[in-house]
């Protein structure tokens, strides 16, 4: 086992490097550095190249490659040339900000994709059955600006219930709770907005893997013995409909990362997702660097959870060493 | 499970209730809003993007350099004449062969942290600027200042070391705090604490300022001149256009710096609150032709597609009427050197083709495009991607040429790629913009030694070489005033460029903010004196 998680963690940090070094590799071939933002007619070429050489930039790809990867091996995520503030300083602030509205998401994604998994199985009644299903593949296949341009002419124009962007309120009153209460009013419509494609994922995989979990033999056995039907949903059924969703839920995270980019630009969130955006345009090497040092991360961290806890939670899934 | 599920929502309830503590604005700072938000003696600017730093060595960001215009006091300043003003020096005197110029400093002005402001901060902020080790993009400031001298505490010396025009350009720009920077590693300068806790010498100072959220300014208590009539100035920092104009249209933000132009009738429609104020530009377009190219080398050719080109029609269709036609790179908004009678090249599509008839261009084959010797009259136009304006300015360029019988190609770039196209041999024409500063200094657009420089066009005129050369050394404005208009008008009817428009910048502000006065040089203009209507009783 410990053989087995030692070989995933090498294999995970060798993904990571090629992933990182592709990534450099890339931005080096793309036109432009990040000194051209100093290309206009008031500044000297001889200024700029003052400015490149202190920057580092002077210097040949490979060593530039080397330097990078000598510091950022030692934890040193660079300094970003749009912030002008270090790396690890910038997602200090933006990580949290992220993790609340993922964190949020994730809780949002599963209850609701439980719910409305099960509600898709266990109702009966076929016309709200298919308004279920429609409404949930419309939900999954809406981009997700939309949904949010939608969101915010309903909810901040036209009601003005909720604010329409920021993750506080520029004037706020002086208590704990009045915060507390000012940041849950801004963590409706971003959360919510991200939250509503993940949970129709998350309800379709679970209606699934509930619906054959329900066919299995052991399901007619119970039934066999006389167990009522919620005895049957939730003590057996939904026990076991609930693997397939812990893989998946690693894979989701990407891709949440992802949609957090669009929904943090339009909510002026400040997460990762406009600082990534952003240094992409500016050609901010150590911010696009690390941004997909995290996502690598993520990803290979999710998929080794998920596969870590199949090993846990089914004994029957053995990994390939012992087979 | 039942443990499991407990477990699972107490994990969860930690981390959102952790990731909310940690995200939790400084409790402290919210402490005095309550009474001001009373009040409502406060403006909520919109912006679409954040600072980069405040410290002016560094800045690019267009929102910096408005806010730290606020904070660091130069020794002089513009007004909205274009007449340089007293800040932090009263009065300045030039010698007589216009090598030096000797500033005599306030007595009274102190930095937000009350040491006093004095000669050695000003001759400190030169020393930066030239240090190479500092490597700041405004190093060309120094340039041509031989050196700074401190004569007593309150009275400095700028020596040049040759008489130029622009010289208090390189000399009365913001002043910097020496006791603040003066034992930091001047290599790493970039990433001072100053830049994110900048120490104010003007009339706000830097509250706080929430990386990409909004920055809050305050009155600054120790600035000399009167206190500003606002108790607070919000930068609301919304990247996304649509919600930015949401929160404009719904009084969520009081004031947006550019409104985008196709805009401006819905805003007027929805809300009838907002005052919109034009800002002449300081920014034009225009189509470049690459003379090297045999195909441009005449400028009768350059002048008959000039023609063709149906100016007044293109800034109504395109900037709904918000631009104003462009006849050189000087803008109006320099009056003392723009020249208003150039012989403006008329639209007019017959014309165009004779004059080309003359250069030899026919349609010999009947294909409707014109040809000379066995070549077809024929280019490719080049733009870059990102800027609607202009992706639609190509397409309409392309029709109005195909009237007078010319095939244009449109090519598109991405921005950098676009920057390196521009000086690549085989450029024919593309369009371009420049944005024009306050000093006229037309040498790396024109001049036949900038090829290497912003000359992408290689246009090489030696009458305007010597009119750019006296130009940017004559003292006296009235006499450099004929040469910058005799330029003009010599580049205007040589048509290195199509000059096309200058692009109008409109400023939305809610209708309760009085004396908001947005002028070319800052639409946060004399800020100090804005006041709400109703509210000026309280504050003064």
């Amino acid at each position: 086992m410990i053989i087995y998680i030692l070989n995933r963690l090498i294999q995970a940090a060798l993904i990571v490097w090629a992933v990182l070094t592709v990534t450099f590799i890339l931005l080096q071939l793309a036109p432009g550095d990040p000194a051209s933002m100093y290309i206009r007619p008031e500044i000297d070429p001889a200024i700029v190249a003052n400015i490149r050489e202190q920057l580092g930039l002077n210097l040949p790809p490979f060593q530039q490659y080397l330097i990078w990867l000598k510091a950022f091996a030692s934890g040193n995520f660079g300094f970003s040339f749009s912030h002008l503030r270090p790396v690890g300083k910038i997602f200090a602030e933006a990580i949290p900000n992220t993790m609340q509205l993922t964190g949020i998401v994730l809780v949002l994604q599963l209850v609701g994709g439980i719910l409305v998994g099960t509600a898709l199985t266990v109702i009966r009644r076929k016309s709200v059955r298919s308004l279920l299903n429609m409404s949930v593949l419309v939900v999954y296949s809406a981009p997700g600006f939309l949904l949010a341009l939608i969101a915010l002419w309903i909810f901040s124009v036209k009601l003005g219930w909720l604010p329409p962007s920021h993750m506080r309120s520029l004037i706020v009153d002086d208590n704990f709770w009045a915060i507390l209460a000012d940041r849950a009013k801004h963590l409706i419509l971003p959360a919510g907005i991200l939250s509503l494609p993940s949970i129709a994922y998350t309800a379709k995989i679970f209606h699934a893997s509930l619906r054959e979990a329900l066919a299995q033999d052991y399901i007619l056995a119970a039934r066999a013995f006389g167990f009522s039907n919620r005895k049957i949903l939730f003590k057996y059924a939904m026990r076991n409909a609930l693997l397939p969703l812990l893989s998946s839920i690693g894979l989701f995270l990407p891709f949440l990362l992802g949609g957090t980019v669009i929904i943090e630009s339009i909510f002026a969130w400040p997460g990762m997702g406009k600082i990534t955006v952003d240094a992409i345009f500016s050609h901010d090497y150590p911010i696009i660097l690390s941004t997909t040092f995290i996502a690598a991360l993520a990803v290979v961290i999710g998929n080794l959870l998920a596969d870590l806890s199949y090993l846990i939670v089914d004994p029957r899934v053995k990994p390939a060493y012992e087979s | 499970m039942k443990n499991i599920s407990r477990i699972f929502l107490m994990l969860t309830f930690v981390f959102v209730a952790k990731s909310l503590l940690v995200a939790m604005p400084n409790e402290n700072s919210v402490a005095p809003l309550l009474e001001n938000a009373k009040k409502g003696n406060y403006i909520r600017i919109g912006v679409s993007g954040d600072v980069d730093t405040f410290n002016p060595l560094f800045i690019e960001s267009k929102l910096g350099l408005q806010v730290a215009d606020l904070l660091f006091l130069g020794l002089a300043d513009l007004n909205d004449k274009s007449e340089w003003v007293p800040e932090l020096a009263t009065s300045w005197r030039h010698s007589a062969d216009n090598l030096r110029i000797t500033f005599y400093l306030r007595t009274d002005a102190v930095w937000a942290d009350g040491t006093p402001i004095t000669a050695a901060d000003v001759l400190f902020t030169f020393e930066l600027k030239r240090d190479k080790r500092v490597a700041t993009p405004r190093m060309g400031e120094t340039e041509l200042i031989k050196e700074v001298i401190v004569e007593n505490q309150h009275t400095v010396t700028f020596v040049f070391k040759e008489a130029y025009p622009e010289q208090m350009f390189d000399a009365a720009s913001e002043v910097l705090p020496k006791h603040i920077l003066e034992n930091a590693d001047r290599t790493a300068l970039r990433g001072h604490n100053l830049g994110q806790q900048p120490l104010s010498s003007g009339s706000f100072k830097l509250k706080k300022w929430v990386n990409q959220q909004y920055i809050e300014l305050v009155p600054n208590e120790r600035y000399f001149g009167d206190r500003p009539l606002l108790d607070r100035v919000f930068f609301k920092i919304v990247p996304d256009e649509t919600n930015l104009l949401m929160q404009l249209r719904t009084g969520q933000i009081d004031m947006l710096l550019d409104v985008p132009i196709k805009e401006i009738k819905n805003l007027k429609k929805s809300n009838r609150e907002l005052a919109f104020h034009k800002i002449s530009g300081r920014s034009y377009y225009y189509i470049g032709y690459n003379e090297a190219n045999p195909l441009f080398s005449s400028a009768g050719v350059r002048r008959a597609l000039t023609m063709a080109l149906n100016r007044d029609k293109i800034i109504k269709a395109l900037l709904d009427g918000y631009g104003t036609p462009c006849f050189g790179p000087i803008p109006p908004i320099i009056a003392w050197a723009y020249n208003e009678n150039v012989d403006e090249i008329k639209y007019d599509v017959s014309a165009a083709r004779s004059l080309l008839a003359q250069e030899g261009w026919h349609d010999r084959d009947g294909d409707g495009w014109l040809d000379k010797d066995g070549r077809q009259f024929a280019f490719s136009i080049l733009t870059n991607t990102g800027n609607q304006i202009r992706s639609d300015l190509a397409v309409i360029v392309q029709g109005q040429f195909k009237k007078i019988g010319v095939k244009v190609e449109i090519r598109t770039a991405e921005w950098t790629a676009y920057l390196d196209q521009l000086r690549d041999s085989n450029l024919e024409a593309f369009l371009g913009g420049w944005g024009a500063s306050f000093n006229v200094d037309p040498t790396p657009l024109f001049h036949s030694t900038a090829f290497e420089l912003f000359n992408y066009v290689k246009y090489a005129n030696p009458e305007i070489d010597k009119l750019i050369d006296a130009g940017r050394k004559e003292m006296d404005q009235a006499k450099a005033a004929k040469i910058w208009q005799e330029f003009q008008k010599k580049l205007y009817d040589d048509q290195p460029y199509t000059f096309l428009f200058w692009l109008e910048k409109i400023v939305a502000v809610n209708k309760r903010y009085a004396n908001v006065n947005p002028i070319a040089l800052s639409a946060l203009y004399d800020i100090e004196k804005w006041y709400v209507i109703g509210n000026q009783a309280d504050t003064e």
